[in-house]
Parts: structure tokens; sequence; C-alpha cells
């Protein structure tokens, strides 16, 4: 089972999105004013919508260490801080929601595997309400899905750490299924990302 | 200069809200982990917006109490937490394409356009995505806005509906009352208000 550290803004609902499970064990970590949490002994850092990316910022050479060891980090929409190693979430409403539409990149991993893409492209009919911004994403970093405009909107990289980042300019991301609320592509891709840190890796010659 | 404190607890729509050219010269980003009195002492009103940390709130509530009763100004969004607040606010799925299933019907049903901060606005206008509503609020709150279910959108008190207001370093919350003769705290549920009569949630 997977542990995972969940950063918490203080927000109201967020025990409901992340609830302990088969897969995941959450442990919460509430943001301070002397914010300094411990990650080693975790496998996941859990970065969600509405986090302090100031906090995070403070933080940022222990996440890099963290991720260093081959651990994983997802976070969801807002990085305006430079913390995420080689990412930068970038805020952009400039362009008409409309316009809006998204396309999966090769997703070597099957991230997007019993994705339905119009469940983000459209909500109650109307498109451009998933996105936040883009993510000016890492060299080598895989494009899940992109804009419109070729902007990447979620991102995994695993070239500029030896860990892996799942990062979205969205959210949430989180399985919601385990509160009780209903399937959605955020929580698809999320438990396929939990499914992929949890196959351990077997070596091609081993 | 600002004067108008944004509570900013490192989430990007509040420093995206602040630094934008078209509010930069009236908002001031406060830290949340650096708020305390010295902070607030030259403003005229707080904002505390939708996803604030609700804890630290809390643990700070003095410093925004002090600052009503001291007869500043004091916006809050929903989400917010009965911890610190005298009103209990609840989560209700978004609607924010009601303008495209039933554009005559907005989940903003009732609003008192009687009251300075609707003035002069349409139906439409006033119209707020809510996050959520709230289902009970102080008894001598002034209710502005409603939904079709009668659940309340943005309340807020009136000088004469303040008959109770602890001194800000009153202990015990449910001890001594004094008028509040100037403040106003203006609540909203969730990208909408409440504005309530500045009393403290029983302790």
């Amino acid at each position: 089972m997977l542990q995972a550290l969940l950063i918490s803004n203080g927000l109201v609902g967020l025990d409901n999105y992340y609830v302990s499970n088969e897969l995941v064990q959450y442990t919460t970590c509430l943001i301070t004013k002397d914010f300094d949490p411990d990650l080693a002994p975790y496998d996941l850092l859990v970065v969600p919508n509405g986090s302090d990316h100031v906090a995070m910022l403070k933080i940022k050479d222990r996440v890099r260490a963290f991720l260093h060891e081959g651990k994983a980090l997802v976070c969801c929409d807002g990085f305006f801080t430079a913390w995420v190693p080689g990412n930068q979430w970038v805020m952009d409403n400039s362009r008409p929601t409309r316009d809006v539409r998204y396309a999966a990149g090769p997703d070597t991993h099957g991230l997007l595997r019993n994705l339905d893409l119009d469940e983000l492209n459209f909500s109650h009919g109307m498109s451009g309400w998933w996105a936040c911004g883009y993510i000016r994403a890492a060299p080598g970093a895989e494009v899940l899905l992109a804009d419109t405009w070729q902007r990447p909107v979620a991102v995994l990289d695993e070239a500029s750490t030896p860990g892996r980042m799942l990062l979205t300019a969205s959210g949430p991301l989180a399985d919601v299924s385990h509160a009780g609320r209903s399937e959605s592509a955020p929580v698809t891709l999320y438990r396929n990302f939990l499914h992929l840190l949890s196959t351990p890796i077997v070596p091609a010659h081993g | 200069m600002a004067k108008i404190g944004l509570i900013f607890n490192g989430v990007w729509s509040h420093y995206a809200l602040a630094t934008a050219p078209k509010y930069r010269d009236l908002y001031r980003l406060l830290y949340i982990h650096d708020l305390d009195a010295a902070a607030v002492q030259d403003l005229a009103a707080l904002v505390i917006p939708f996803q604030s940390n609700q804890a630290v709130l809390a643990e700070k509530q003095a410093v925004i109490y002090d600052f009503l009763a001291a007869g500043n100004k004091v916006f809050v969004e929903g989400d917010s937490s009965a911890t610190w607040l005298d009103a209990q606010w609840e989560d209700r799925p978004v609607n924010n394409y009601w303008w495209v299933t039933d554009p005559a019907r907005p989940p903003v049903a009732h609003t008192d356009y009687g009251h300075p901060v609707y003035r002069g606005l349409t139906p439409r206008q006033a119209c707020w995505h809510t996050h959520g509503v709230y289902t009970r609020v102080p008894d001598a709150a002034e209710i502005i806005q409603t939904n079709d279910a009668g659940d309340v959108i943005t309340c807020k008190p009136t000088r004469t509906a303040a008959p109770c207001w602890p001194p800000p370093s009153t202990p015990s919350w449910n001890t001594a009352c004094s008028k509040s003769p100037t403040s106003t705290t203006t609540w909203t549920s969730s990208r909408t208000g409440l504005a309530a009569n500045g009393r403290r949630p029983a302790a």
C-alpha cells in the first residue's frame, strides 16, 4: 500500500476527497507558519487544488530530494511559485472558453485508460471549464493532455528527476468515489496514476 | 494606497486577483500565517475569500474580531467554518451553467436590491455561482440573498442587529456583551457572502 502525505491548506471538505483505501493510506499535514514536513516516510506527496504555494516554495529543496529518491508527486493546479522541479503552471484566461478542447498525448503508461475526454471538454455543455491556465512542461516530460493551442494541461514528468510527477492545470484530482461520489474523468486519471505507482518495475533483462 | 486587505493562504486565485492590474491598487495581500494586528492597522476592510485556511483563521480570529470592533468592515466568502464564524456553511453542487440551461431562473432567486452592495445591479449581474449555502446564520443577521429553497446566499448584520458584541479581549465569548455601533461583517456563500452581526461563535 502506498503511503501518501496530503498537504492540507485547511480547506473545508478536503478530507472527503482523500479517503484511505486499499491502494493508499493518507496522512494529512496541515500547513502552519512553521511548515517543514518530514517526507521520508512517504511514497507519494499530494498537493491538491487550493494549496499554499508560498509554503511549498519554502520546502522546494525537500521536495526535490524526495523526488530524487524515486518517489512521486501529484500536484493539481495553480503552482504559481517555482517549487515543482522543471515545470511551471501559468495563469492564463485570455483564450475563449468556447474554443477550448483537450487532446491526448502518447500516454505510454496508460494513464488515460478508460478516461472519457469529453467529461473534461464539457461541463453541462460548456467547454473550457476544466483547466485553469496551462503548464510549461519540462524538456522530456510527457504531455498527457494538451489544449487547443497545444499547451500542456496534464503532464507526467519522469525526466526531470528519478521520481514521477503527475501535474495538472486543473482538478480536483482525487478518488472521490471512496467518499460516495460518482466516478469522473479526474477520478480515473488519479486512480490510474496510483495503480502505476503500485506496480513494481520489472527490470527489462531481469 | 490599498485599503482592503485580502487574506491570502498561498492559493493562486487569491494571488491572481490581488495582483491583477484592475485590482492591485485596491487590495493588499496579507499572507495568513503573517496575519496580526499590525498587518491590518491601516486598512479599512478585510476580505476573507473562498478557499481560505479555516484552521488558521480560527486560531487568528481575534485579529478579525478586533478589526471589526474598531469599526472596520469584513467580507467573508464561503466556504467558511463555524469554528470561528457564527454561521453554518454547507457544500452544495456548483451551478455555474444556469445561464445555459435555464437563464430565466438563476440559482440566486431573491435579492434585496435596496442594499448598497447590490443596488443598481440586474438579477443576472447579482447572481453568483455558488459552491454552497448558509443553513444557519445569526438570528439578528439581515438576509440579503436567498436561493429558491430559502437558503441564505448573502447576509449582513445591521448596526441595530448587533445586540451582543464581546469585547475583543474577552476570554469567554459567552460573557459580557457590548454594542458595536460601527462594525460591519458581510458574509457570502462561496463567491457570494454573508454579513453577520459580528458575534463570535459560542465557545
